[in-house]
């Protein structure tokens, strides 16, 4: 099933050293690193689609938009209100509040603008096929632009956004840098593919995991060590499918309201199923599911352990045995390297969405 | 708490990472952390056992797997260092001041991180120009040791490792140049949600809450320290078996905390052993974060108990501690003077009494001459060694032993009676006793 994440893989210039003719297939290098529970998988390349391919230029600028309240209808609200790399590139909170809210990200945040859903994290966003909790969209160009315009999040009209950009000199000076070859003024397709450029820099690939796999046996050691087998005994990696720990399923978990994929399939079998989210970098991004319900690691361990075993999938794990699983989550799975570094200023002079302080981080 | 500096260090941490994703796009079949290094480590040179820095020479790096020396960029160097070190090696930094623009982290467990001056002096991690991350250096990993090395200028907490078990922080100086004041980073030396974890031979100055904290965590050793100018000296929160003795606490607003707080996920804190200490002249205004739970803390106290069970104080020498030398409270009393932090959001898994205490065999010497508010409402000068606040469930639930000769106490019986001395008491008789001291930690 990784064979279609990498649909279009580009080389650019800079990884000079290793051409494409020197590549292995993946399915024909054979694993030698120190024993899984699984069938290793390599960590699958970032896709690039045709029309954008990323530049510094235009990462940069996706960065800048990213963090700049000008996409908001308040001008107070950016992206990163609730996708802050503070809190796993998520918000701290059960569910989003965006545009006319009140205090930093991070629980204690409030606002009439709720959303109904928990914010995703965005770590890994670039190598998933389907976006959104209900996988209604399925490039970043597409699901960029769609929280601009919506009323609870920022709420911003995509020409009065353009419109705005066009009198901010940097940002026309920024766009004509990123994109070149596209003389003729901002446009919105330019907005979502820097942001798009921006996101698919977040990539965690140097977690204990990939070390672990990679040969250094060390990197995963003691109760880590045990929660990565009983990770596989209770099934876990049945939907959260290693090295991305998730998968393109839905799954129906925890009883909600909600319709979940059945909004978009209008299939009453998809009803209140969600697609399964990746697990690395998990630690920074509760709470989690759909809804923001379950406070702990720990308890979402216990929860899908019982739900899985219930369902025949592995076997139910005893407390400690959960515990074991979390410290795998928390230890082996975390790498914050490329986090992105927040700016202190953005081109339109308004100020960058301030981050509640967390204790403990 | 976010820093102002100049914008350009963008541009130079965005350029490796779109490196290394255009390496990962080309040979993306390799799956592993080596993948960006080509990248991330281009910029920065210094790396690498292949062409040992000038600042390393005459030093024997034999056991190091890297020896780094300070260069251009020593974020990118030493950030590359931490990402590709291997289970069980250490990192080693010469002689030299190296300086961070970004938080530093580190996930590989068995990673030792050593300065290799001849003392911590020489080694001086400078977190100074950082305009991202809340913390100097991050650690998620176990069997962590950092040593003799000197890091400051955090503009959050300095070293924080979480989740780890075997954490060792050795012969470290962690300070400020700016001494003692609240734009500091809130915790120096800070192990949060860990196992087994031991503070030993450092000095922390000027932390703006507490010097060296453990937070939520299980067997922790805080000894031989000194712990100056920090709004707390060392402070065990929410945690488990912990253990401080040998350290030498002063200049503090408050010497030694041992907090039960609420609202944390770890919902206990019990059997905390402090002993053979030197707990003196902690009068230092504190500078804390106002809305800090710390901010509350009364400048002047040597060591206070909130909300914690089973802890043990013996052997310390208490000292000139203008307020009080021990004191012992329920989080009620603290929720009276802070409301806002726990009165709108009480936590019914925390409980909010200190059970069981032992305190004896301790010298107590000019204490509580000129208690700070609120204690200064209280009716006698010098106040009594030990202060309880008498918040109990039941008459005696709180299991207060005094030993056989005890020193001098007061309970006043609420916050309501601080002023009225008709209300309190200050008989130990009921506290009498001949207490079982902890055993030793099973590490």
């Amino acid at each position: 099933m990784q064979s279609s994440r990498c649909a279009l893989v580009f080389a650019v210039v800079a990884a000079a050293s290793c051409a494409p003719a020197e590549r292995l297939d993946p399915a024909e290098e054979p694993y030698d690193g120190p024993p899984l529970p699984w069938a290793w998988e390599p960590f699958p390349a970032t896709p690039f689609p045709i029309d954008d391919l990323p530049s510094p230029a235009r990462i940069e600028l996706g960065l800048l938009l990213f963090y700049d309240p000008v996409l908001s209808r308040d001008r107070a609200t950016a992206c990163a209100t609730c996708h802050s790399e503070i809190w796993g590139m998520s918000d701290g909170l059960p569910v989003s509040i965006g545009v006319d809210g009140e205090g930093p990200t991070g629980p204690g945040r409030t606002g009439p603008n709720q959303t109904t859903r928990n914010a995703q994290t965005l770590w890994n966003v670039a190598l998933r096929p389907s976006l959104f909790w209900d996988g209604r969209s399925t490039s970043l160009e597409e699901q960029a632009l769609l929280p601009i315009e919506n009323a609870h999040e920022l709420a911003l009209d995509l020409d009065a956004l353009v419109e705005r950009l066009q009198g901010i000199d940097e940002y026309v000076r920024r766009f004509r840098r990123a994109f070149p070859a596209e003389p003729g003024g901002i446009t919105t397709h330019q907005v979502a593919r820097a942001l798009a450029a921006f996101e698919r820099t977040l990539i965690t690939n140097r977690a204990p995991y990939d070390a672990y796999v990679d040969g250094d046996e060390g990197a995963i050691t003691g109760d880590a060590r045990r929660g990565m087998w009983l990770f596989a005994e209770g099934g876990c990696d049945g939907c959260h499918v290693p090295p991305l720990f998730d998968s393109e399923r839905y799954a129906a978990r925890i009883a909600t309201n909600d319709a979940g994929r059945a909004e978009i399939t209008n299939n009453p079998d998809d009803r209140g199923a969600f697609r399964v989210p990746t697990l690395r970098n998990l630690r920074e991004s509760g709470p989690y599911f759909h809804d923001g319900s379950v406070a702990t690691i720990e308890e979402a361990v216990r929860l899908e352990a019982r739900r899985s075993a219930d369902e025949g999938h592995g076997r139910a794990l005893s407390d400690d045995e959960v515990e074991l699983v979390a410290a795998f989550l928390h230890k082996s799975l975390m790498d914050r390297s490329r986090e992105p570094t927040r700016p202190d200023h953005v081109p339109s002079e308004l100020g960058v969405p301030i981050d509640g302080f967390r204790i403990p981080r | 708490m976010r820093r102002s500096s100049s914008f350009t260090p963008l541009a130079r941490t965005l350029f490796p990472t779109l490196l290394a994703l255009s390496a990962l796009a080309a040979c993306g079949d390799d799956g592993g952390t080596s993948t960006g290094s080509g990248g991330a480590g281009g910029a920065g040179g210094g790396s690498g056992g292949s062409e040992p820095s000038a600042a390393c020479e005459g030093i024997d790096t034999s056991a190091c797997a890297v020896a780094l020396g300070p260069s251009n960029d020593d974020t990118t160097a030493v950030q590359t260092a931490l990402i590709e070190a291997q289970s069980g090696s250490t990192i080693c930094l010469c002689p030299g001041t190296y300086s961070f623009e970004n938080e530093l982290s580190l996930t590989v467990p068995g990673v030792t991180v050593r300065g290799v001056g001849a003392t911590r002096d020489d080694v001086v991690l400078d977190f100074g120009a950082q305009v991202a991350g809340d913390d100097g250096f991050t650690v998620t990993a176990d069997n962590f040791t950092v040593e003799h090395l000197s890091v400051k200028n955090s503009p959050g907490n300095g070293i924080v490792v979480t989740g780890a078990e075997n954490v060792v922080f050795r012969n470290l100086k962690v300070s400020w140049d700016a001494g003692s004041v609240t734009e500091n980073g809130a915790y120096a030396v800070y192990p949060v949600k860990c196992k087994k974890v031991i503070v030993e031979d450092c000095e922390v100055v000027g932390a703006a809450d507490a010097g060296v904290y453990v937070g939520q965590s299980k067997l922790a050793i805080v000894r031989n320290n000194v712990v100056h100018g920090n709004v707390a000296g060392i402070e065990f929160e929410n945690t488990s078996d912990g253990e401080a003795y040998g350290n030498d606490i002063y200049d503090n607003a408050a010497g030694i905390l041992v907090f039960a707080l609420p609202n944390l996920d770890e919902k206990i804190s019990t059997r905390t052993n402090v002993h053979d200490n030197t707990i003196h002249d902690n009068n230092r205004d504190n500078f804390a974060e106002p809305g800090t739970v710390v901010a509350t803390v009364p400048p002047g106290i040597g060591f206070l108990n909130l909300a914690a069970d089973d802890v043990e104080i013996h052997a310390n020498d208490f000292k000139g501690n203008v307020t009080a030398a021990i004191a012992v409270a329920s989080v009620e009393t603290f929720c009276v003077l802070d409301p806002g932090s726990c009165g709108a959001n009480p936590d019914p898994a925390t409980d909010p009494d200190p059970e069981g205490l032992y305190v004896y065999a301790n010298t107590f010497s000019d204490n509580g001459a000129m208690p700070n508010a609120p204690l200064d409402l209280l009716p006698t000068r010098p106040i009594e060694d030990i202060l309880w606040d008498g918040v109990e469930k039941t008459a005696g639930s709180i299991d207060l032993c005094l030993s056989m000769s005890p020193p001098s106490f007061r309970n006043f019986k609420g916050i309501a009676n601080i002023g009225t001395e008709a209300n309190q008491t200050t008989d130990t008789m009921p506290y009498l006793c001949e207490g079982i001291p902890q055993s030793p930690l099973e590490w």
